[in-house]
């Protein structure tokens, strides 16, 4: 697709420091980088709070998009932004708009919070198209990174409907993303494969209905395993449709959503059945601190641990940056740094499995097949698997195994393995 | 299987004008604002109860109270994932509050029958405030607050503004806390214990677990300040959006 065509604006960025830079330079809008520790943010939104700009007249999504949705559910977003413009817009206005966007009126009431990437993002879409006749124009932070490859086109849509009505359309990308076509090329280097068993058996997950503030009704989500053999070959990827529940499984897999029945377990070489998971949102995981910050808090009470996680991100750093590695806080308080401290802790206890959930998110091209291809390196070298789960086309050269997720009927989903 | 349903007109988000439901609301918050409740229920029941017994009651019927005006709103589930937090928080203040108290006898009063009847008050004051507080903050819908002002003109656009942005902080908090403790159980499965634990570093074992929790709890407060914050920007500026857009649109405004 070529965007200039189109006249969208692409600017693409080495880090996700210097694009939350320029959004903050473009929009006005104060954005705090997590990964900086708790200091740094409460020096920033002082700063924030004493400033003398004026508000932003462009419709925004934001570098993370959960930020730019401030209220709980989709019915709230919509109806607010399109009450902006005098609709008097009510659930039915909100759920044309969301079918528009490839989005089920049935998340309407879900909180916001428990919406997958793909949905976040699908979400800003349509809060944006409703905001199009009241702003002077839209600036998008890597606008399809969460979108499977198929929903590309209501990213499209959505620059047609404010090039119609004769506004500006500004994307703000990491180098490498699909928008920015000029370094897709790189390829990533290859790991040797390691056999990991996934021994999955009908789990079925519950979620209970939620009666307050607004009515949800209850769902649940029922995996089925149709492959011949529980082998799978480190690192593998996790693929499927926004929605389909990926990072359901995936938590599913680490233990922190509970299984109603069936189950979801592991097994590699030593016996070890521990599963690590890196979210979409990593930057959470620091518990907004920084990442020397954060490894001193993980292993409190595990001076061992601790110095080999320290050993880890290091030596992942060093890998990533080459010999362009200085003591500049800046790198060492980056969200590259975060996520490769967070790996490092993960692997320095040794676990079956780390999985991890888009771990491009936030990185250039470059950086994120650089921290994967080390994780990887290092993690097999421990005997642990790792898995990603990703939309990104490039993995699938780099991986050994693909599980795909594919929903079959609407509370149950296939799991289909294939050796790549 | 669908949860038990309380009647809609139970339901204090369902109270309709704005200003009744804050009325209700508050009533029924009342005691928790003020001691004349409690004071005239402790000296009724104190005709047929011997005096302490009265003053012992009085609170835990003032919490039960106001947990069944909650219920209906809240439901089951919800109430009892409140609760959870509340006992937890109610439970860590008293005792760190007896604790206190033990170990620094000079600061407070030397009566111990008062001394626990206000540790006790303050256990079942946040056992009670917890719920309340998340229902009040809840009831109220800031999209229709909005929508509602972006109809209004005049001084009260702007208060009305910051109102919904204040109140939408408060509900955030709400939010923050079911993402961080998903964080948490990734981080430690155990919950109360960490990860890892091999290696204390020469800490004697009686202080261990109580210098992990006074971290772990000092963490969380920062983590939930900091995520509370950290939309503010945004919200403000949607508001600002709204603002202007009152003002471009209107020429003749008040």
């Amino acid at each position: 697709m070529n965007y200039a065509e189109k006249k969208i604006n692409v600017f693409a960025f080495d880090t996700y420091e210097e694009l939350v830079d320029h959004f903050v330079q473009a929009t006005g809008i104060f954005f705090p980088k997590m990964a900086a520790g708790r200091s740094e943010f409460f020096r920033a939104f002082s700063q924030w709070l004493n400033r003398s700009t004026q508000s932003s007249s462009r419709a925004v999504i934001t570098p993370d998009p959960a930020q730019g949705l401030a209220l709980p559910n989709a019915l709230q977003i919509l109806t607010s932004a399109l009450n902006q413009s005098r609709k008097n817009a009510g659930t039915a206005e909100a759920s044309e708009l969301l079918e528009k966007y490839g989005l089920t009126p049935k998340i309407l009431t879900q909180p916001v919070n428990t919406l997958s990437g793909g949905e976040l993002l699908l979400l800003n879409f349509a809060k944006a198209e409703a905001q199009c006749s009241q702003v002077k124009g839209l600036a998008a932070c890597n606008p399809v990174f969460w979108l499977n490859p198929a929903r590309h086109k209501f990213w499209l849509n959505l620059c047609d409907s404010y090039k119609a009505a004769d506004k500006n359309v500004e994307a703000l990308v990491l180098r490498g993303d699909h928008l920015d076509s000029s370094s897709r090329s790189d390829k990533f280097p290859s790991v040797d494969a390691l056999s990991v068993n996934l021994l999955i058996d009908s789990p079925l997950v519950n979620f209970p209905e939620i009666q307050f503030p607004v009515f949800h009704a209850a769902s649940k989500l029922l995996y089925s395993w149709v492959s011949e053999t529980d082998e799978v070959f480190s690192p593998f990827l996790i693929t499927g449709d926004n929605g389909v529940g990926k990072s359901i499984f995936a938590r599913l897999l680490a233990g922190i959503l509970p299984i109603g029945s069936g189950r979801a377990v592991i097994m590699n070489p030593g016996d070890k059945c521990t599963v690590r998971l890196l979210f979409q949102e990593a930057i959470t995981q620091l518990f907004a601190m920084s990442p020397s910050e954060y490894l001193e808090k993980t292993f409190s009470a595990s001076r061992t641990l601790f110095n080999e996680a320290v050993g880890l991100f290091r030596e992942l750093m060093q890998s990533i940056y080459s010999d362009k590695l200085s003591g500049d806080t800046r790198n060492w308080n980056s969200l590259l740094a975060g996520k490769a401290c967070l790996i490092a802790a993960r692997l320095a206890e040794k676990p079956a499995l780390i999985l991890l959930d888009e771990p491009g998110w936030g990185l250039s091209r470059h950086d994120a097949g650089m921290l994967v291809f080390h994780t990887c390196r290092l993690a097999h070298q421990r005997e642990t698997g790792v898995g990603i789960i990703s939309h990104q086309p490039e993995w699938h050269d780099f991986a050994r195994s693909n599980l795909k997720l594919k929903k079959i009927a609407p509370e149950q989903v296939e799991i289909s393995h294939a050796r790549l | 299987m669908r949860a038990f349903e309380f009647p809609a007109f139970l339901k204090l988000q369902n109270l309709r004008p704005w200003w009744l439901k804050m009325a209700v609301l508050v009533l029924i918050g009342y005691p928790l604002f003020s001691n004349r409740p409690a004071a005239f229920i402790a000296s009724a029941m104190g005709q047929c109860l011997p005096e302490t017994l009265g003053a012992l009651l009085v609170w835990p019927l003032i919490t039960f109270f106001i947990w069944a005006c909650c219920l209906p709103s809240l439901g089951t589930a919800k109430l009892l994932d409140y609760l959870a937090a509340a006992y937890a928080m109610a439970v860590t203040t008293t005792l760190s509050g007896a604790a206190l108290r033990g170990l620094l006898p000079a600061i407070f009063l030397s009566d111990p029958v008062a001394d626990n009847l206000r540790l006790m008050r303050v256990y079942f004051n946040i056992l009670a405030v917890f719920p309340y507080s998340l229902t009040f903050v809840n009831s109220f819908s800031v999209s229709d607050l909005m929508a509602r002002l972006t109809k209004t003109r005049g001084k009260f656009r702007g208060a009305g503004l910051h109102l919904a942005l204040a109140l939408r902080i408060c509900q955030h908090v709400g939010e923050v806390i079911p993402k961080l403790l998903l964080v948490w159980r990734e981080e430690n499965p155990e919950l109360l214990l960490p990860r890892c634990r091999d290696d204390w570093q020469g800490i004697s074992p009686l202080a261990r677990w109580p210098m992990w929790v006074v971290l772990s709890i000092s963490q969380w407060i920062f983590a939930c300040i900091i995520l509370t914050f950290e939309p503010i920007p945004v919200m403000v500026n949607e508001i600002e959006q709204i603002d202007e857009s009152g003002d471009s649109d209107d020429p003749d405004k008040v």
